[in-house]
Protein backbone atom coordinates (compact mmCIF):
# COMPACT_ATOMS: atom_id res chain seq x y z
CA UNK A 1 0.00 0.00 0.00
CA UNK A 2 1.38 3.38 -1.01
CA UNK A 3 1.50 5.76 1.93
CA UNK A 4 -1.11 8.46 1.69
CA UNK A 5 0.52 11.79 1.04
CA UNK A 6 -1.18 14.06 3.52
CA UNK A 7 1.49 16.68 3.44
CA UNK A 8 4.33 17.72 1.14
CA UNK A 9 6.42 20.18 3.07
CA UNK A 10 3.95 22.45 4.71
CA UNK A 11 1.12 21.75 2.26
CA UNK A 12 -1.53 19.05 2.45
CA UNK A 13 -3.22 17.52 -0.58
CA UNK A 14 -6.21 19.71 0.21
CA UNK A 15 -4.06 22.82 0.02
CA UNK A 16 -3.31 22.18 -3.64
CA UNK A 17 -6.90 23.11 -4.50
CA UNK A 18 -8.14 26.57 -3.60
CA UNK A 19 -11.93 26.59 -3.72
CA UNK A 20 -12.13 30.29 -2.91
CA UNK A 21 -9.99 31.36 -5.85
CA UNK A 22 -11.16 28.48 -8.02
CA UNK A 23 -7.67 27.19 -8.72
CA UNK A 24 -5.82 23.87 -8.84
CA UNK A 25 -2.07 23.55 -8.44
CA UNK A 26 -0.21 22.24 -11.48
CA UNK A 27 1.64 20.02 -9.03
CA UNK A 28 -1.33 17.66 -9.14
CA UNK A 29 -0.60 16.99 -12.81
CA UNK A 30 3.19 16.66 -12.76
CA UNK A 31 4.17 15.13 -9.41
CA UNK A 32 5.00 11.39 -9.65
CA UNK A 33 4.21 10.79 -5.96
CA UNK A 34 0.71 12.17 -6.44
CA UNK A 35 0.33 9.97 -9.52
CA UNK A 36 1.24 6.89 -7.46
CA UNK A 37 -1.27 7.92 -4.83
CA UNK A 38 -3.95 8.29 -7.52
CA UNK A 39 -3.30 4.74 -8.67
CA UNK A 40 -3.80 3.45 -5.13
CA UNK A 41 -6.56 5.71 -3.88
CA UNK A 42 -8.60 6.14 -7.07
CA UNK A 43 -7.87 3.41 -9.60
CA UNK A 44 -7.83 0.60 -7.03
CA UNK A 45 -11.26 1.65 -5.77
CA UNK A 46 -13.35 3.10 -8.59
CA UNK A 47 -15.46 1.24 -11.09
CA UNK A 48 -13.37 1.30 -14.28
CA UNK A 49 -14.44 0.73 -17.86
CA UNK A 50 -12.93 -2.36 -19.52
CA UNK A 51 -14.59 -2.63 -22.91
CA UNK A 52 -17.74 -3.88 -24.62
CA UNK A 53 -19.17 -7.37 -24.85
CA UNK A 54 -19.31 -7.16 -28.66
CA UNK A 55 -15.49 -7.27 -28.64
CA UNK A 56 -15.62 -10.83 -27.30
CA UNK A 57 -18.75 -12.44 -28.81
CA UNK A 58 -17.61 -16.09 -28.77
CA UNK A 59 -16.64 -18.51 -25.98
CA UNK A 60 -12.90 -18.24 -25.35
CA UNK A 61 -12.67 -14.73 -26.86
CA UNK A 62 -10.50 -12.35 -24.86
CA UNK A 63 -9.19 -8.81 -24.95
CA UNK A 64 -6.52 -7.12 -22.90
CA UNK A 65 -7.75 -4.03 -21.11
CA UNK A 66 -6.31 -1.93 -18.32
CA UNK A 67 -7.19 -0.84 -14.78
CA UNK A 68 -4.92 2.05 -13.96
CA UNK A 69 -1.38 1.09 -14.89
CA UNK A 70 -2.13 -2.64 -14.88
CA UNK A 71 -3.32 -4.96 -17.62
CA UNK A 72 -6.35 -7.17 -17.19
CA UNK A 73 -7.52 -10.12 -19.27
CA UNK A 74 -11.22 -9.82 -20.11
CA UNK A 75 -12.43 -13.21 -21.27
CA UNK A 76 -15.70 -14.93 -22.14
CA UNK A 77 -15.70 -18.38 -20.55
CA UNK A 78 -15.91 -21.38 -22.84
CA UNK A 79 -18.45 -23.21 -20.68
CA UNK A 80 -20.82 -20.79 -18.97
CA UNK A 81 -20.36 -17.90 -21.46
CA UNK A 82 -19.83 -15.49 -18.57
CA UNK A 83 -17.36 -12.64 -18.94
CA UNK A 84 -14.73 -12.26 -16.24
CA UNK A 85 -11.64 -10.10 -15.72
CA UNK A 86 -8.27 -11.07 -14.27
CA UNK A 87 -4.97 -9.36 -13.62
CA UNK A 88 -2.59 -10.24 -16.44
CA UNK A 89 0.13 -11.45 -14.09
CA UNK A 90 1.09 -15.06 -13.48
CA UNK A 91 0.63 -16.04 -9.85
CA UNK A 92 3.95 -17.91 -9.88
CA UNK A 93 6.52 -15.23 -10.78
CA UNK A 94 4.41 -12.35 -12.07
CA UNK A 95 5.08 -12.85 -15.78
CA UNK A 96 2.59 -11.29 -18.19
CA UNK A 97 0.48 -14.32 -19.05
CA UNK A 98 -1.20 -12.99 -22.20
CA UNK A 99 0.84 -10.99 -24.69
CA UNK A 100 -1.70 -10.60 -27.48
CA UNK A 101 -4.17 -7.69 -27.45
CA UNK A 102 -7.06 -9.95 -28.38
CA UNK A 103 -7.79 -13.47 -29.51
CA UNK A 104 -9.50 -16.75 -28.68
CA UNK A 105 -7.99 -19.21 -26.23
CA UNK A 106 -8.66 -22.55 -24.63
CA UNK A 107 -6.21 -21.78 -21.84
CA UNK A 108 -3.72 -19.06 -20.98
CA UNK A 109 -0.24 -20.53 -20.60
CA UNK A 110 2.49 -18.48 -18.98
CA UNK A 111 5.58 -18.57 -21.18
CA UNK A 112 7.91 -18.55 -18.13
CA UNK A 113 7.26 -21.84 -16.24
CA UNK A 114 4.08 -22.97 -18.01
CA UNK A 115 1.63 -22.28 -15.23
CA UNK A 116 -1.60 -22.38 -17.18
CA UNK A 117 -5.09 -21.05 -16.48
CA UNK A 118 -8.49 -21.79 -17.96
CA UNK A 119 -11.02 -19.14 -19.01
CA UNK A 120 -12.41 -18.96 -15.47
CA UNK A 121 -8.93 -18.05 -14.20
CA UNK A 122 -8.44 -21.41 -12.50
CA UNK A 123 -4.90 -22.83 -12.45
CA UNK A 124 -5.20 -26.05 -14.43
CA UNK A 125 -1.59 -27.01 -14.99
CA UNK A 126 2.05 -26.25 -14.30
CA UNK A 127 5.21 -27.55 -15.84
CA UNK A 128 6.49 -30.57 -13.90
CA UNK A 129 3.40 -30.56 -11.68
CA UNK A 130 3.47 -34.36 -11.37
CA UNK A 131 7.25 -34.82 -11.39
CA UNK A 132 8.68 -36.59 -8.32
CA UNK A 133 11.66 -34.27 -8.69
CA UNK A 134 9.53 -31.13 -8.57
CA UNK A 135 6.02 -30.50 -7.21
CA UNK A 136 5.27 -34.22 -6.70
CA UNK A 137 1.62 -33.41 -7.37
CA UNK A 138 1.39 -31.20 -4.27
CA UNK A 139 0.75 -27.84 -5.96
CA UNK A 140 -2.53 -26.53 -4.45
CA UNK A 141 -3.91 -25.35 -7.79
CA UNK A 142 -7.23 -24.29 -6.33
CA UNK A 143 -5.44 -21.55 -4.36
CA UNK A 144 -3.35 -20.16 -7.19
CA UNK A 145 -5.77 -18.97 -9.86
CA UNK A 146 -5.39 -15.63 -11.61
CA UNK A 147 -6.28 -12.61 -9.45
CA UNK A 148 -9.89 -11.76 -10.33
CA UNK A 149 -11.48 -8.34 -9.99
CA UNK A 150 -13.53 -7.91 -6.83
CA UNK A 151 -16.70 -6.87 -8.65
CA UNK A 152 -17.66 -7.07 -12.32
CA UNK A 153 -20.64 -5.61 -14.15
CA UNK A 154 -21.98 -6.07 -17.64
CA UNK A 155 -24.15 -2.97 -17.96
CA UNK A 156 -26.15 -3.22 -21.20
CA UNK A 157 -23.10 -4.54 -23.02
CA UNK A 158 -20.52 -2.25 -21.44
CA UNK A 159 -18.03 -4.00 -19.13
CA UNK A 160 -16.91 -2.51 -15.83
CA UNK A 161 -14.91 -3.72 -12.84
CA UNK A 162 -13.44 -2.63 -9.53
CA UNK A 163 -10.68 -4.11 -7.41
CA UNK A 164 -12.48 -3.00 -4.24
CA UNK A 165 -14.98 -5.41 -2.66
CA UNK A 166 -16.33 -2.54 -0.56
CA UNK A 167 -17.22 -0.38 -3.58
CA UNK A 168 -20.96 0.29 -3.96
CA UNK A 169 -22.92 -1.40 -6.74
CA UNK A 170 -22.26 -0.05 -10.21
CA UNK A 171 -25.71 1.54 -10.36
CA UNK A 172 -25.11 3.29 -7.03
CA UNK A 173 -21.74 4.44 -8.34
CA UNK A 174 -23.46 5.97 -11.39
CA UNK A 175 -26.27 7.52 -9.36
CA UNK A 176 -28.45 9.81 -11.47
CA UNK A 177 -26.31 9.09 -14.55
CA UNK A 178 -27.52 5.48 -14.76
CA UNK A 179 -30.30 6.30 -17.20
CA UNK A 180 -27.93 8.33 -19.37
CA UNK A 181 -25.38 5.53 -19.67
CA UNK A 182 -28.14 3.09 -20.59
CA UNK A 183 -29.41 5.55 -23.20
CA UNK A 184 -25.96 5.92 -24.73
CA UNK A 185 -25.66 2.13 -25.06
CA UNK A 186 -28.98 1.77 -26.86
CA UNK A 187 -29.38 1.39 -30.59
CA UNK A 188 -30.71 4.36 -32.51
CA UNK A 189 -34.23 2.92 -32.29
CA UNK A 190 -34.06 2.96 -28.47
CA UNK A 191 -33.61 -0.78 -27.90
CA UNK A 192 -31.27 -1.90 -25.12
CA UNK A 193 -27.75 -3.27 -25.54
CA UNK A 194 -28.07 -2.48 -29.18
CA UNK A 195 -24.52 -1.64 -30.21
CA UNK A 196 -21.62 -3.37 -31.92
CA UNK A 197 -18.21 -1.81 -31.43
CA UNK A 198 -15.79 -1.59 -34.32
CA UNK A 199 -12.64 -3.66 -33.90
CA UNK A 200 -9.77 -3.21 -33.70
CA UNK A 201 -10.44 -0.07 -31.74
CA UNK A 202 -8.44 3.15 -31.72
CA UNK A 203 -5.63 3.42 -29.23
CA UNK A 204 -2.79 5.86 -29.07
CA UNK A 205 -0.28 7.15 -26.57
CA UNK A 206 0.15 10.76 -25.50
CA UNK A 207 3.00 12.37 -23.57
CA UNK A 208 0.82 14.01 -20.96
CA UNK A 209 -0.81 13.43 -17.59
CA UNK A 210 -4.04 11.45 -17.69
CA UNK A 211 -5.99 14.29 -16.12
CA UNK A 212 -5.15 16.73 -18.92
CA UNK A 213 -7.39 14.98 -21.47
CA UNK A 214 -9.41 12.76 -19.12
CA UNK A 215 -10.28 15.22 -16.41
CA UNK A 216 -9.80 18.77 -17.56
CA UNK A 217 -10.82 18.52 -21.19
CA UNK A 218 -14.00 16.49 -21.01
CA UNK A 219 -16.81 19.01 -21.33
CA UNK A 220 -14.80 22.06 -22.18
CA UNK A 221 -16.91 23.90 -24.71
CA UNK A 222 -14.84 27.08 -24.56
CA UNK A 223 -11.93 25.37 -26.31
CA UNK A 224 -13.89 24.45 -29.40
CA UNK A 225 -14.08 27.89 -31.00
CA UNK A 226 -10.30 28.31 -31.03
CA UNK A 227 -8.86 24.79 -31.06
CA UNK A 228 -11.19 23.48 -33.74
CA UNK A 229 -11.51 26.64 -35.77
CA UNK A 230 -9.84 25.18 -38.85
CA UNK A 231 -12.05 22.09 -38.76
CA UNK A 232 -15.06 24.34 -38.30
CA UNK A 233 -14.00 26.46 -41.25
CA UNK A 234 -13.96 23.31 -43.33
CA UNK A 235 -17.52 22.59 -42.11
CA UNK A 236 -16.34 19.44 -40.41
CA UNK A 237 -17.78 20.62 -37.12
CA UNK A 238 -21.31 19.55 -37.88
CA UNK A 239 -22.31 16.33 -36.23
CA UNK A 240 -21.58 13.90 -39.04
CA UNK A 241 -19.40 15.96 -41.32
CA UNK A 242 -22.63 16.53 -42.96
CA UNK A 243 -24.81 18.17 -45.51
CA UNK A 244 -25.86 20.84 -43.10
CA UNK A 245 -25.80 19.23 -39.75
CA UNK A 246 -27.97 19.68 -36.75
CA UNK A 247 -29.35 23.13 -37.09
CA UNK A 248 -32.16 23.28 -34.59
CA UNK A 249 -33.29 26.64 -36.00
CA UNK A 250 -34.23 24.89 -39.24
CA UNK A 251 -36.83 22.80 -37.48
CA UNK A 252 -40.37 23.86 -38.22
CA UNK A 253 -41.25 23.33 -34.55
CA UNK A 254 -38.13 23.44 -32.38
CA UNK A 255 -38.11 20.69 -29.77
CA UNK A 256 -38.15 22.34 -26.32
CA UNK A 257 -34.90 21.72 -24.47
CA UNK A 258 -32.26 23.43 -22.32
CA UNK A 259 -28.49 22.87 -22.46
CA UNK A 260 -26.15 22.90 -19.47
CA UNK A 261 -22.78 21.89 -18.13
CA UNK A 262 -23.39 19.76 -15.06
CA UNK A 263 -21.38 18.12 -12.32
CA UNK A 264 -22.13 15.82 -9.40
CA UNK A 265 -19.62 16.84 -6.75
CA UNK A 266 -20.30 13.76 -4.63
CA UNK A 267 -19.93 11.25 -7.46
CA UNK A 268 -17.52 13.12 -9.73
CA UNK A 269 -19.51 12.46 -12.89
CA UNK A 270 -20.64 15.27 -15.17
CA UNK A 271 -20.48 16.87 -18.55
CA UNK A 272 -22.78 18.33 -21.11
CA UNK A 273 -26.49 17.89 -20.52
CA UNK A 274 -29.74 18.47 -22.36
CA UNK A 275 -32.96 18.63 -20.42
CA UNK A 276 -35.89 17.94 -22.73
CA UNK A 277 -39.16 19.59 -21.82
CA UNK A 278 -41.43 17.40 -23.89
CA UNK A 279 -42.03 13.66 -24.31
CA UNK A 280 -40.69 11.87 -27.34
CA UNK A 281 -37.63 12.65 -29.46
CA UNK A 282 -36.65 15.62 -31.62
CA UNK A 283 -37.44 15.46 -35.30
CA UNK A 284 -34.76 13.62 -37.30
CA UNK A 285 -32.50 15.93 -39.28
CA UNK A 286 -30.65 14.75 -42.35
CA UNK A 287 -26.92 14.81 -41.79
CA UNK A 288 -25.18 12.13 -43.83
CA UNK A 289 -23.34 12.40 -47.12
CA UNK A 290 -23.60 8.69 -47.81
CA UNK A 291 -26.67 7.46 -49.72
CA UNK A 292 -29.28 5.61 -47.73
CA UNK A 293 -27.87 6.36 -44.28
CA UNK A 294 -30.36 9.09 -43.45
CA UNK A 295 -33.17 6.74 -44.50
CA UNK A 296 -31.97 4.14 -41.98
CA UNK A 297 -31.66 6.57 -39.08
CA UNK A 298 -34.92 8.35 -39.93
CA UNK A 299 -36.80 5.05 -39.66
CA UNK A 300 -34.98 4.11 -36.45
CA UNK A 301 -35.77 7.52 -34.93
CA UNK A 302 -39.44 7.03 -35.79
CA UNK A 303 -39.45 3.72 -33.91
CA UNK A 304 -37.73 5.38 -30.96
CA UNK A 305 -40.32 8.16 -30.99
CA UNK A 306 -43.03 5.50 -30.57
CA UNK A 307 -41.14 3.94 -27.65
CA UNK A 308 -40.74 7.31 -25.94
CA UNK A 309 -44.15 8.74 -26.81
CA UNK A 310 -44.99 9.01 -23.11
CA UNK A 311 -41.49 9.58 -21.78
CA UNK A 312 -38.90 12.32 -21.54
CA UNK A 313 -35.66 11.32 -23.27
CA UNK A 314 -32.54 10.83 -21.13
CA UNK A 315 -30.33 13.92 -20.93
CA UNK A 316 -27.22 12.47 -22.59
CA UNK A 317 -26.42 10.80 -25.86
CA UNK A 318 -28.24 10.84 -29.19
CA UNK A 319 -27.84 14.59 -29.56
CA UNK A 320 -27.99 15.36 -25.83
CA UNK A 321 -24.24 15.60 -25.40
CA UNK A 322 -21.53 13.56 -23.76
CA UNK A 323 -20.64 13.14 -20.12
CA UNK A 324 -17.80 11.71 -18.07
CA UNK A 325 -17.90 8.91 -15.53
CA UNK A 326 -15.32 9.39 -12.81
CA UNK A 327 -12.42 8.99 -13.07
CA UNK A 328 -11.62 8.82 -16.77
CA UNK A 329 -14.39 7.67 -19.13
CA UNK A 330 -16.22 9.85 -21.61
CA UNK A 331 -19.55 8.49 -22.80
CA UNK A 332 -21.57 9.36 -25.84
CA UNK A 333 -23.98 7.39 -27.97
CA UNK A 334 -21.50 6.80 -30.78
CA UNK A 335 -18.25 6.41 -28.87
CA UNK A 336 -16.79 5.47 -25.51
CA UNK A 337 -13.44 7.08 -24.87
CA UNK A 338 -11.26 6.45 -21.89
CA UNK A 339 -7.81 7.41 -20.72
CA UNK A 340 -5.39 4.82 -19.42
CA UNK A 341 -2.63 6.23 -17.23
CA UNK A 342 0.83 4.71 -17.69
CA UNK A 343 2.96 7.14 -15.71
CA UNK A 344 2.70 10.72 -14.51
CA UNK A 345 3.49 11.98 -18.02
CA UNK A 346 2.16 9.21 -20.27
CA UNK A 347 -1.44 8.28 -21.02
CA UNK A 348 -3.14 6.15 -23.66
CA UNK A 349 -6.43 7.26 -25.13
CA UNK A 350 -8.68 4.36 -26.14
CA UNK A 351 -11.81 4.87 -28.23
CA UNK A 352 -14.55 2.38 -28.96
CA UNK A 353 -16.93 3.53 -31.66
CA UNK A 354 -20.21 1.76 -32.09
CA UNK A 355 -23.07 1.26 -34.47
CA UNK A 356 -26.46 -0.46 -34.26
CA UNK A 357 -26.06 -4.24 -34.12
CA UNK A 358 -28.67 -4.60 -36.82
CA UNK A 359 -27.33 -1.87 -39.10
CA UNK A 360 -26.75 -2.84 -42.74
CA UNK A 361 -23.27 -2.64 -44.21
CA UNK A 362 -23.64 0.77 -45.85
CA UNK A 363 -24.67 2.27 -42.50
CA UNK A 364 -21.87 0.50 -40.61
CA UNK A 365 -19.33 1.76 -43.13
CA UNK A 366 -20.61 5.34 -42.97
CA UNK A 367 -20.55 5.42 -39.16
CA UNK A 368 -17.07 3.88 -39.05
CA UNK A 369 -15.75 6.36 -41.59
CA UNK A 370 -17.24 9.22 -39.61
CA UNK A 371 -15.57 7.98 -36.46
CA UNK A 372 -12.23 7.75 -38.23
CA UNK A 373 -12.67 11.24 -39.67
CA UNK A 374 -13.37 12.63 -36.24
CA UNK A 375 -11.26 10.71 -33.72
CA UNK A 376 -7.67 9.67 -33.44
CA UNK A 377 -4.34 10.93 -34.73
CA UNK A 378 -5.54 11.03 -38.32
CA UNK A 379 -8.94 12.47 -37.53
CA UNK A 380 -9.71 16.13 -38.03
CA UNK A 381 -10.83 16.90 -34.50
CA UNK A 382 -8.80 14.93 -32.03
CA UNK A 383 -5.55 15.82 -33.72
CA UNK A 384 -6.42 19.42 -32.82
CA UNK A 385 -6.98 18.38 -29.22
CA UNK A 386 -3.78 16.37 -29.04
CA UNK A 387 -1.78 19.41 -30.01
CA UNK A 388 -2.99 21.00 -26.79
CA UNK A 389 -2.81 17.90 -24.60
CA UNK A 390 0.76 17.16 -25.69
CA UNK A 391 2.11 20.63 -24.99
CA UNK A 392 0.29 21.27 -21.72
CA UNK A 393 2.39 18.75 -19.83
CA UNK A 394 5.92 19.92 -20.76
CA UNK A 395 4.87 23.55 -20.41
CA UNK A 396 3.54 22.86 -16.91
CA UNK A 397 6.19 20.63 -15.34
CA UNK A 398 9.22 22.89 -15.14
CA UNK A 399 10.54 24.05 -11.77
CA UNK A 400 8.92 27.46 -12.28
CA UNK A 401 5.80 26.42 -14.21
CA UNK A 402 4.71 23.80 -11.67
CA UNK A 403 4.51 26.43 -8.93
CA UNK A 404 1.63 28.10 -10.76
CA UNK A 405 -2.06 27.25 -10.63
CA UNK A 406 -4.67 26.38 -13.23
CA UNK A 407 -7.84 28.48 -13.30
CA UNK A 408 -11.07 26.56 -12.82
CA UNK A 409 -13.38 29.37 -11.68
CA UNK A 410 -15.38 29.74 -14.91
CA UNK A 411 -18.98 29.89 -13.65
CA UNK A 412 -18.04 29.17 -10.04
CA UNK A 413 -20.85 30.04 -7.66
CA UNK A 414 -23.48 30.24 -10.39
CA UNK A 415 -24.58 26.60 -10.40
CA UNK A 416 -27.96 25.44 -9.11
CA UNK A 417 -29.44 22.10 -8.17
CA UNK A 418 -32.27 20.74 -10.30
CA UNK A 419 -34.76 18.04 -9.32
CA UNK A 420 -34.48 16.40 -12.73
CA UNK A 421 -31.08 15.01 -11.68
CA UNK A 422 -30.97 15.04 -7.87
CA UNK A 423 -27.64 16.08 -6.34
CA UNK A 424 -26.27 17.40 -9.63
CA UNK A 425 -25.19 21.03 -10.05
CA UNK A 426 -26.45 22.66 -13.25
CA UNK A 427 -24.55 25.56 -14.74
CA UNK A 428 -24.08 27.39 -18.02
CA UNK A 429 -23.02 25.09 -20.83
CA UNK A 430 -19.69 26.92 -21.28
CA UNK A 431 -18.76 26.80 -17.58
CA UNK A 432 -16.31 24.47 -15.81
CA UNK A 433 -18.85 22.95 -13.44
CA UNK A 434 -18.05 19.38 -14.54
CA UNK A 435 -14.32 19.88 -13.94
CA UNK A 436 -14.94 21.30 -10.47
CA UNK A 437 -17.13 18.31 -9.65
CA UNK A 438 -14.33 15.95 -10.69
CA UNK A 439 -11.91 17.68 -8.36
CA UNK A 440 -14.37 17.53 -5.46
CA UNK A 441 -14.51 13.78 -5.93
CA UNK A 442 -10.77 13.51 -6.64
CA UNK A 443 -9.97 15.12 -3.31
CA UNK A 444 -12.43 12.88 -1.48
CA UNK A 445 -10.79 9.76 -2.91
CA UNK A 446 -7.27 10.99 -2.24
CA UNK A 447 -8.05 11.62 1.41
CA UNK A 448 -10.42 8.74 2.19
CA UNK A 449 -9.15 5.74 4.12
CA UNK A 450 -11.71 3.47 2.46
CA UNK A 451 -15.10 3.41 0.75
CA UNK A 452 -16.62 3.78 4.22
CA UNK A 453 -15.69 7.47 4.03
CA UNK A 454 -16.98 7.96 0.52
CA UNK A 455 -20.38 8.71 -0.94
CA UNK A 456 -22.61 6.72 -1.49
CA UNK A 457 -21.36 4.03 0.92
CA UNK A 458 -21.36 6.89 3.40
CA UNK A 459 -24.71 8.47 2.51
CA UNK A 460 -24.03 11.45 4.77
CA UNK A 461 -20.78 12.41 3.04
CA UNK A 462 -20.71 15.77 1.27
CA UNK A 463 -17.64 16.07 -0.93
CA UNK A 464 -18.49 19.38 -2.62
CA UNK A 465 -15.67 21.85 -2.02
CA UNK A 466 -16.74 24.66 -4.38
CA UNK B 1 -2.83 -54.91 -40.14
CA UNK B 2 -0.91 -51.62 -40.22
CA UNK B 3 0.57 -50.10 -37.11
CA UNK B 4 -1.04 -46.78 -36.03
CA UNK B 5 1.00 -43.72 -36.87
CA UNK B 6 3.33 -42.71 -34.08
CA UNK B 7 4.05 -38.99 -33.79
CA UNK B 8 7.70 -37.97 -33.34
CA UNK B 9 7.70 -35.58 -30.42
CA UNK B 10 11.46 -35.27 -30.03
CA UNK B 11 14.04 -33.60 -32.23
CA UNK B 12 13.86 -30.29 -34.08
CA UNK B 13 10.24 -30.72 -35.25
CA UNK B 14 8.89 -32.21 -32.04
CA UNK B 15 7.49 -28.97 -30.62
CA UNK B 16 5.68 -28.11 -33.85
CA UNK B 17 4.27 -31.62 -34.07
CA UNK B 18 3.02 -31.37 -30.49
CA UNK B 19 1.36 -28.03 -31.22
CA UNK B 20 -0.74 -29.58 -33.95
CA UNK B 21 -1.63 -32.99 -32.49
CA UNK B 22 -5.25 -33.50 -33.55
CA UNK B 23 -8.19 -34.36 -31.34
CA UNK B 24 -8.53 -38.11 -31.00
CA UNK B 25 -4.79 -38.71 -30.72
CA UNK B 26 -4.01 -41.51 -28.23
CA UNK B 27 -1.63 -40.47 -25.48
CA UNK B 28 0.38 -42.34 -22.87
CA UNK B 29 2.19 -40.49 -20.12
CA UNK B 30 5.45 -41.11 -18.34
CA UNK B 31 3.44 -41.65 -15.13
CA UNK B 32 1.51 -44.58 -16.49
CA UNK B 33 -1.61 -42.81 -17.65
CA UNK B 34 -3.39 -43.24 -20.99
CA UNK B 35 -6.11 -41.36 -22.77
CA UNK B 36 -7.19 -39.38 -25.79
CA UNK B 37 -6.70 -35.73 -26.75
CA UNK B 38 -9.98 -33.82 -26.60
CA UNK B 39 -8.53 -30.39 -27.36
CA UNK B 40 -5.20 -28.88 -28.28
CA UNK B 41 -4.74 -25.21 -27.37
CA UNK B 42 -1.88 -25.01 -29.84
CA UNK B 43 0.47 -23.36 -27.37
CA UNK B 44 3.09 -26.09 -27.66
CA UNK B 45 2.92 -26.69 -23.93
CA UNK B 46 -0.28 -28.60 -23.20
CA UNK B 47 -2.93 -30.89 -24.62
CA UNK B 48 -6.23 -31.64 -22.95
CA UNK B 49 -6.60 -35.36 -22.37
CA UNK B 50 -9.55 -37.51 -21.30
CA UNK B 51 -7.96 -40.31 -19.28
CA UNK B 52 -8.90 -43.96 -19.65
CA UNK B 53 -6.11 -45.13 -17.34
CA UNK B 54 -4.42 -43.23 -14.54
CA UNK B 55 -2.51 -43.94 -11.35
CA UNK B 56 -5.22 -42.00 -9.53
CA UNK B 57 -8.50 -43.81 -10.27
CA UNK B 58 -10.45 -40.61 -9.61
CA UNK B 59 -8.92 -39.07 -12.72
CA UNK B 60 -10.15 -41.84 -15.04
CA UNK B 61 -12.96 -40.46 -17.18
CA UNK B 62 -12.03 -36.85 -16.49
CA UNK B 63 -10.03 -34.34 -18.50
CA UNK B 64 -6.70 -32.87 -17.50
CA UNK B 65 -4.14 -30.71 -19.21
CA UNK B 66 -0.95 -32.67 -19.83
CA UNK B 67 2.41 -30.93 -20.17
CA UNK B 68 4.44 -31.86 -23.22
CA UNK B 69 7.30 -33.46 -21.31
CA UNK B 70 4.86 -35.80 -19.51
CA UNK B 71 3.83 -37.40 -22.80
CA UNK B 72 5.57 -40.70 -23.46
CA UNK B 73 3.91 -41.52 -26.74
CA UNK B 74 1.28 -40.12 -29.08
CA UNK B 75 -0.36 -42.26 -31.73
CA UNK B 76 -3.17 -41.84 -34.23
Amino acid sequence: MVAIIRARGDRSIRDYIDPERGTVSRELYVNPDIFEQEMEQIFQRCWLFLGHESQIPNPGDFIISRMGTEEVIVVRDRKDNQIRAFLNSCRHRGMKVVRYDQGNALIFTCPFHAWTYDTTGRLVGAGFQHSPEAYCGTLPKEQWGLAEVAQFKNFYGSLWATWDPKAPSFEEYLGPFTESLRHCLQASDGTDAGLDMFTPFQRHRLPTNWKVPGFTSVTDLTHTAMTHRSAAAARLHQDRGSKGGRDRARQATPFPMSKYAIGDHNLGHGGMCTLYHQNGVPEYEEEWYEAGVDDYFREATARKAELLADKIMAPHGWGGGHFAIFPSVMVDSWRLRWWQPHSVGVVERWTLSGVDKTAPKHVRDAVRHYSERFNGPVGFFESDDMENWNYVFPASQGARARKLDYYFANGKGLGKYNDRLPGVVFNGSYTEEAQRARFSRWLAFMEAASWDDLYPVNKAADHRIW
Amino acid sequence: MTEPKKYVLSGPHGALTFMSLPEGTKITTIYGGAGEITANPGDGAYVLVRFTEHQDPAVVGTEEFVFFNEVREATE
